[in-house]
């Protein structure tokens, strides 16, 4: 099987700070004026337009809105790793996550069910988010 | 409006995007009783297209125009185009816009505009899997699921519904009735969405040329008319999961405009890029309360001689999705309608229809949406 690498964000400043951010553990963009926390990854602040934004270290502690289960990927790169665990997470801090909910033999997913962020290695010194359900 | 125009669908095809678009625009030109000369607006919707945007299919068409727009709506741009196009004549900005969404799509296609589809879907979505945007309205429909105790089979009456509706469309390329036991057991592509719930990437052409009324009812007897309309970009983004619309949001406003209620209305095109946007569109346009969808389907029948005839083409689930021509193909479908045109599928005495457009998916839901109402009769001005 050859071996096809996968999609990964593009290396924009942006997707860059998040994978440092959760490189160095797990951190949301944040923004000083209105103290929101924000995700995904923004130029300007959402709610209030500030421009004073930095990365603040989270709890990691989330609740799972949705999830999805993909049999049939796009890319060839997951073509041996379906079916995979696609989630929508909720943070205590207040963004909308969206990630790969790790499989587990012990654990269905459930929506409300708590879960835990973790930094998800996907490339070269890539990192994403990815979740695990919390005990 | 005055007439319509669709090219033949395929399921693959080496024509160009272009192919579909100069198809489109010369049928429904003709149609009109109209020629190339009298084209002074012009409205594109197609990502196929690329590198070219709506001025380089004036250059290809050899048309000079005062109006054009490059419709950036996804499947919102169908009607979005004719409002943007029946303001554009009434101010007197233009005076025959013609309105052409076309693309030449494939599964290989779709998958390659995913990946570059928005930044924050490239960046913050994709990786995960690349379920595209299948896993996307996965996400949505299982959370709409939950929330409103709405089962599969429910779902699976909307689709059968217009499948069966699309048994009496020649250019549907699904035209094999289906049955709950065949919905129910497809395989599986993004739990809980199965084969029927995806639509079919396809290649084809929509359009309609829209006027004044006055030029309308001088190259016609059968005009149709725009009452009211509306869109919405971003609406409510602090919802966790998009289990509301931006029709909700508007459709007070809509109805208000074209003084017509959902009582009034003789079919509805929705755009069903999934069962769930199609029912939430339904649901959120006031034909039922919100989280009664599941009472809703076993009361109604959706079919092209039932109680609320529904996507009276098939719509896209068994039309086929021709990229950004899928925000058309309601709006195409409802002029015919208007017109009798429609032949086995023609629902009796239309006189009033609404189409309802959505698009553009970025990260976790569509970011544009849109509605208008058209109708045999011009109403109050």
């Amino acid at each position: 099987m050859t071996a096809t690498s996968p999609p990964l964000p593009a290396p924009t400043p942006l997707a860059r700070a998040l994978s440092e951010a959760l490189r160095q553990g797990l951190k949301l963009q944040f923004c000083r004026a209105c103290n929101s926390f924000i995700y995904f990854p923004r130029i300007v602040c959402p709610e209030c337009w500030s421009s004073s934004l930095e990365w603040m270290p989270i709890s990691g502690r989330g609740e799972l809105q949705s999830f999805a289960t993909i049999h049939r990927s796009l890319h060839p790169a997951f073509g041996d790793r379906t079916p995979l665990c696609q989630c929508s997470v909720r943070l205590a801090e207040g963004p909308l996550v969206i990630g790969l909910l790790e499989k587990t033999s012990s654990h269905t997913p459930s929506i409300g069910m708590r879960v835990r962020a973790v930094a998800l290695g996907i490339g070269e010194d890539v990192f994403v988010f990815g979740f695990v359900p919390e005990d | 409006m005055v007439s319509y125009g669709e090219t033949t669908y395929e399921k693959r095809s080496d024509k160009p995007a272009m192919w579909y678009i100069a198809d489109a625009v010369r049928r429904v030109v003709r149609k009109a009783g109209l020629q190339k000369q009298d084209v002074d607006g012009l409205a594109v919707a197609s990502y196929r297209i690329a590198p070219d945007i709506a001025p380089n299919v004036a250059e290809h068409l050899g048309i000079e125009l005062r109006w054009l727009e490059h419709c950036a709506w996804g499947g919102a741009s169908g009607v979005i185009s004719i409002l943007r196009a029946a303001r554009a004549v009434q101010s007197g900005d233009a005076e025959v816009v013609v309105c052409v969404a076309a693309d030449n799509m494939t599964v290989a296609a779709t998958s390659d505009l995913l990946g570059g589809f928005s930044v924050p879907f490239r960046d913050y979505v994709y990786p995960h899997g690349a379920g595209g945007a299948n896993a996307v309205f996965a996400l949505i429909t299982r959370r709409y699921m939950y929330e409103y105790d709405v089962r599969p089979e429910d779902f699976g009456r909307l689709v059968i519904a217009q499948r069966a509706n699309a048994t009496l469309n020649a250019n549907a390329l699904l035209r094999q009735p289906l049955t709950l036991e065949e919905y129910l057991s497809a395989r599986l592509i993004v739990d809980p969405l199965r084969l029927y719930d995806c639509v079919l990437p396809c290649c084809g052409g929509d359009a309609v040329v829209v006027t004044t009324a006055e030029r309308a009812r001088r190259l016609t007897d059968h005009p149709v008319y725009v009452r009211g309309g509306a869109e919405s970009h971003n609406y409510r983004p602090r919802d966790p999961v998009q289990l509301t619309g931006a029709w909700a949001g508007f459709r007070e406003s809509l109805y208000s405009q074209a003084s017509v209620g959902t009582d009034d209305l003789d079919l509805v095109e929705v755009y069903d890029d999934y069962p769930v946007m199609a029912l939430m569109q339904l649901e959120d346009l006031g034909f039922f309360p919100k989280g009664d969808g599941r009472r809703f389907l076993a009361e109604h029948d959706l079919t092209v001689s039932g109680s609320l005839p529904v996507n009276t083409g098939g719509g896209q689930l068994s039309a086929g999705q021709a990229g950004a021509a899928g925000g058309t193909v309601g709006v195409v479908e409802a002029v015919c309608q208007l017109q009798h045109e429609a032949g086995a599928r023609q629902v009796d005495n239309a006189r009033h229809a609404l189409v309802a457009g959505y698009g553009t998916v970025s990260y976790d839901r569509g970011l544009c949406a849109s509605a208008m109402i058209l109708s045999i009769e011009e109403g109050r001005r």
